[in-house]
């Protein structure tokens, strides 16, 4: 059963190291952080800093070398890849530098799937909750239509990605990201591959996400710029934390 | 359908049609196979079972007449008319020989087959136009060697250094790889240098007659030198003769077909997976539940394959029309289990392509959705 819990995302001592060539690499080192809903943070440091590392650590696809990781109360060091699956098809959204958005799908199938794997998840954590605690879970799920117009995309919605703008693609990978009512979304990079115009209205969408949705948004970039924005900054530099600017 | 599925096939037409027409060739070459196989086997004894006789006699230790050798006298026929509820008796003589038209220097092997023109027993029993010999010097020539040999009624073949006169077109007397003739005894008798030979015997037995005793009195009568054969038991002799030449080469046939189309699916689902390597990190990295990457794959081998199947099964009978316009001795007969237990190997094996293809999703990782950028 998924605890709930004031923060949303805790860190407490983390390391993380790889190892390759009989070589191991320290990439993060005793990192401790906290994030709560309505929060956008803004994780600054330059290419190497192991923003990436920090973020794949939230969203359960490494597993760190010390330290623990609760995600809404969960230590999920404890958990099975399909469980992590289904937390991250259930509470998790993502928004990627390059979009990676399926290029052999439509806009409302792209979207459409990560309802999809919320389904799957949410069918299978049935199995051990109230029919009262399902309907909980799924009334505030939006609706494809809902998304694509909340976003300006309703329109483009029978379109495949290669098909889109650049801007046009980030609207809707950040649809996809909240498709499954996510509570945390992950962007790494979000503005990078964009003019600085649409890069700002990006942002902006994703602090509209954190403080008008109540959601936490943890945004790993390297452009400063975005500081404005952000609820926290936190500086990350060889693999620590530098600075917190609240 | 999985909408991604669709998409893989929908997204690369060039490819998918490529695919499917591979594995399609694949599914032919294994349902023609069995199709000239069931041809065959009609074919092969098609003349027996349309033959009056109860009873074959042939030379000791002959047992059919497709590939055994039988010779005796004529002379042989007198005691057996005179067992005890034989009817009649007709003597066949069997000949290799070579045909071609008058005018037409390019011959072929034909099984030229000598009967009674006055019993009648061992003549075609599908006459399609024409006649039956009965003259010296005519002759039935089975439908697919007319054809191939491009001769009509009353035209002239020669037959070794004789000519006859073509009366007759018949059908059931082809054997795929050779076909039947039919003459009076006396032309193939004297065909040969030896005078007074026969290849078998065709009894009829009175109504009331027990086969069995026949069977005993006519050994006696020959002194035990002579092979006899019930209707049946006949039949199945040269059936099993002529499975043990095609069955070999029809399982190892459908076997390449097999290797190929586990070969074919097989490649271009890895080349799939490797090539949509980003897409299927990013659904992992989603959340995808465990198997659906999976059931991806497999809906994909189905799909391809099952297409497969519809177009080899649209493709088979022209194809097979075209094969026997161009070739008549090629004669194929598409049975609908046969066709069932095709297409059920064929999905079956695509499951097989598709649980070797699935292992290299295990090598896709969720984190990979960062690769474009830094550690």
């Amino acid at each position: 059963m998924i605890m709930e819990d004031a923060f949303v995302v805790e860190l407490a001592k983390v390391s993380k190291d790889y190892v390759g060539g009989g070589e191991t690499t320290r990439v993060l080192t005793d990192i401790s952080f906290q994030a709560s809903p309505a929060e956008l943070t803004l994780l600054l440091g330059p290419s190497g800093s192991g923003k990436t590392t920090f973020l794949s650590l939230v969203a359960g696809f490494t597993q760190p070398t010390a330290g623990d990781i609760r995600l809404f109360g969960n230590d999920i060091h404890r958990y099975s890849a399909t469980k992590l699956a289904a937390l991250r098809a259930l509470r998790l959204g993502f928004v990627f530098q390059s979009f990676l958005l399926i290029d052999s799908l439509t806009v409302e199938e792209n979207i459409e799937l990560v309802r999809t794997f919320a389904r799957f998840a949410r069918k299978r954590e049935g199995r051990g909750r109230s029919g009262e605690e399902i309907a909980r879970g799924s009334e505030h799920r939006p609706q494809v239509t809902e998304l694509l117009d909340r976003f300006g995309i309703a329109g483009l919605r029978r379109r495949y990605p290669p098909q889109l703008s650049q801007g046009e693609r980030q609207r809707v990978a950040i649809a996809r990201a909240i498709a499954n009512d996510a509570q945390l979304i992950l962007a790494d990079e979000p503005t990078a591959s964009l003019h600085a115009d649409q890069g700002l209205e990006v942002i902006e969408l994703l602090k509209h996400l954190a403080t008008e949705d109540n959601r936490s948004v943890i945004v790993a970039s390297h452009d400063t710029r975005l500081a404005e924005y952000a609820t926290r900054t936190v500086t990350l530099t060889s693999g620590r934390f530098k600075s917190v600017r609240e | 359908m999985n909408s991604y599925a669709l998409g893989v096939i929908h997204k690369q037409p060039m490819r998918s049609a490529m695919t499917i027409g591979g594995i399609s060739l694949s599914i032919l070459l294994i349902l023609f196979l069995f199709s000239i196989y069931r041809g065959v086997s009609r074919g092969a004894i098609e003349y027996i079972a349309g033959n009056k006789a109860e009873l074959w006699v042939l030379q000791n230790h002959s047992t059919n007449i497709l590939r055994s050798m039988s010779i005796m006298p004529e002379s042989n026929t007198h005691p057996v008319r005179r067992v005890t509820g034989v009817r009649q008796v007709s003597p066949m003589l069997f000949l290799l020989a070579t045909i071609c038209a008058e005018h037409d220097s390019n011959s072929v092997t034909v099984y030229l087959a000598g009967y009674d023109l006055s019993t009648g027993v061992g003549a075609p029993s599908a006459l399609l136009v024409g006649r039956l010999p009965a003259a010296a010097g005519e002759v039935v020539l089975d439908e697919a060697l007319a054809k191939r040999l491009r001769l009509r009624l009353g035209e002239r073949a020669r037959i070794n250094d004789s000519l006859f006169r073509v009366v007759g077109i018949c059908s059931g007397a082809n054997m795929f790889v050779i076909q039947y003739a039919f003459a009076s005894l006396q032309d193939v008798q004297a065909l040969t240098a030896v005078p007074g030979l026969i290849s078998a015997m065709m009894v009829q037995t009175d109504r009331d007659a027990q086969i069995n005793s026949v069977k005993a009195g006519i050994h006696a009568a020959l002194s035990g030198e002579v092979a006899v054969f019930d209707r049946a038991t006949f039949l199945e002799n040269n059936r099993k003769e002529m499975s043990t030449g095609i069955v070999p080469l029809l399982y190892t046939n459908a076997l390449i077909g097999t290797v190929v189309l586990i070969a074919v699916l097989t490649l271009i689902l890895v080349i799939m997976i490797l090539e949509r390597r980003r897409d299927l990190a990013v659904m992992k990295a989603l959340g995808a539940p465990p198997g659906y990457l999976g059931r991806i794959v497999f809906q994909l081998a189905i799909f391809i394959v099952s297409l497969s199947c519809g177009v080899a099964l649209v493709v088979i009978l022209p194809l097979m029309a075209v094969i026997q316009w161009i070739s008549p001795e090629i004669t194929g007969e598409l049975w609908l289990t046969d066709a069932a237990i095709t297409c059920t190997v064929a999905l079956t094996m695509s499951c097989v392509s598709a649980f070797v293809a699935v292992r290299r999703l295990k090598g896709i990782y969720p984190m990979e959705v960062f690769s474009s950028t830094e550690r």
